[in-house]
């Protein structure tokens, strides 16, 4: 049960935080879910987002250029877009306000246990 | 970079995966590829080949493919085809160009003997059959990529389906259809010449490793000459009087099953040895 919110949890979130990654730097695949790992991420089977990116692109919050990796192949490399950056900062917006509605719920039923 | 660019390069960097890996990827590639139908190739290939990149760097930083990608491929490859944009204008290019091309297959060995007339129905008939049927070996395939068959089980797939393609293909030998016509002498012999350059250009601009393909067109290229020779004064009347083996009939027949034999065999071994 605990599992199964976690991960309806992170498919509401996941699109804004590959947003918000982005916006920072053009990643490819297998560094974002690094960069996804390094920020508490790890569990996320890292299948997940190569549909999620495509949807996005899709829906043109990202694009896509070919360029050569560190590594040296070339690899595809996804860049925010207006629209994208414009989604990211409604994404913050409204987790902001989510997180502080929660937690003003929280400190209430702190508040009443008490 | 267009769709075939992408699916080569995934044929060479995929030998980087360990056995493992590559049954995982493989297994994904198989169930995509199976159920692309309607979809944008390129944006297929593309993210297959990105997959794979990911799946070896994963595999350099000591993670398995599964734990990579996940326990769960065929969910995950099932949201990937619903994120792949649809594009049926090429989807239906794709079928007029393989249309033709059967159309090719089916009606160059009849161009052989100028007396028999070119059964037209039949050959309609064969094409969209073959193309209807190549659809659904590959959607069948698709299906079947996560389910881990056993040796025996694996046969019996294997033997079914050749029995079926056996008798798909015996059963056109039968077919026969009043859409029949008797083609102008001089119009098919400048068309087979037409064929013959093309082929032959084709046989040389082809890459190094296109065995098949050329293995094909060399089989078509067989049928034209005979058909132009056949044609031909002076030739045609050698080529055209009935043989008579006599009381050696029976070599006849032993050599055409030696003939499928070698040809089945070889297709075999190629296949085998070619895997991809």
């Amino acid at each position: 049960m605990a599992s199964d919110l976690n991960t309806q949890l992170l498919k509401g979130t996941l699109q804004g935080c590959l947003l918000i990654l982005l916006s920072h730097q053009k990643l490819y695949g297998y560094a974002i879910s690094e960069a996804l790992s390094t920020f508490g991420f790890a569990d996320i089977p890292k299948g997940t987002i190569y549909p999620l990116l495509l949807t996005m692109e899709k829906k043109q919050l990202l694009k896509s250029e070919r360029q050569p990796s560190p590594d040296g192949p070339t690899r595809k490399y996804y860049v925010i877009t207006a629209a994208g950056k414009q989604a990211r900062d409604e994404f913050i917006a409204q987790w902001s306000t989510l997180t502080n509605n929660v937690a003003t719920l929280m400190q209430k039923e702190d508040f009443d246990e008490s | 970079m267009k769709a075939d660019a992408f699916s080569q390069q995934n044929l060479v960097l995929r030998q980087q995966l360990t056995p493992e890996n590559r049954s995982y990827y493989e297994d994904i590639i198989v169930y995509v590829r199976g159920r692309s139908f309607f979809k944008n190739d390129q944006v297929v290939e593309q993210s297959l080949l990105e997959i794979l990149q990911d799946l070896i760097d994963a595999q350099n930083h000591g993670q398995s493919a599964a734990d990579y990608f996940g326990h769960e491929p065929a969910v995950t490859a099932k949201a990937l085809l619903d994120a792949i944009p649809r594009q049926l204008d090429a989807f239906i290019l794709f079928n007029l160009k393989l249309f033709i091309f059967m159309l090719l297959i089916t009606s160059i060995p009849n161009l052989v003997s100028p007396k028999v007339p070119l059964d037209y129905g039949r050959i309609l008939i064969i094409a969209v059959v073959a193309i209807l049927l190549a659809w659904l070996v590959l959607w069948v395939f698709g299906t079947l990529a996560f389910i881990k068959f056993k040796r025996p089980q694996k046969i019996a797939l294997g033997i079914g389906a050749g029995l079926l393609y056996a008798g798909l293909i015996g059963g056109s030998i039968f077919i026969r259809t009043p859409f029949k016509a008797h083609l102008p002498e001089l119009g098919t012999l400048i068309g087979l010449f037409s064929l013959l350059l093309v082929g032959i250009v084709l046989l040389i601009r082809l890459r190094k490793h296109d065995l098949g393909t050329k293995m094909l067109i060399g089989w078509l290229l067989f049928y034209v000459v005979l058909g132009i020779a056949t044609r031909l004064p002076g030739i045609s009347t050698v080529l055209n009087r009935p043989v008579n083996f006599g009381n050696y009939k029976w070599l006849f027949y032993v050599a055409l099953v030696l003939a499928a034999l070698i040809g089945g065999g070889g297709t075999w071994w190629y296949l085998r040895r070619h895997s991809d």
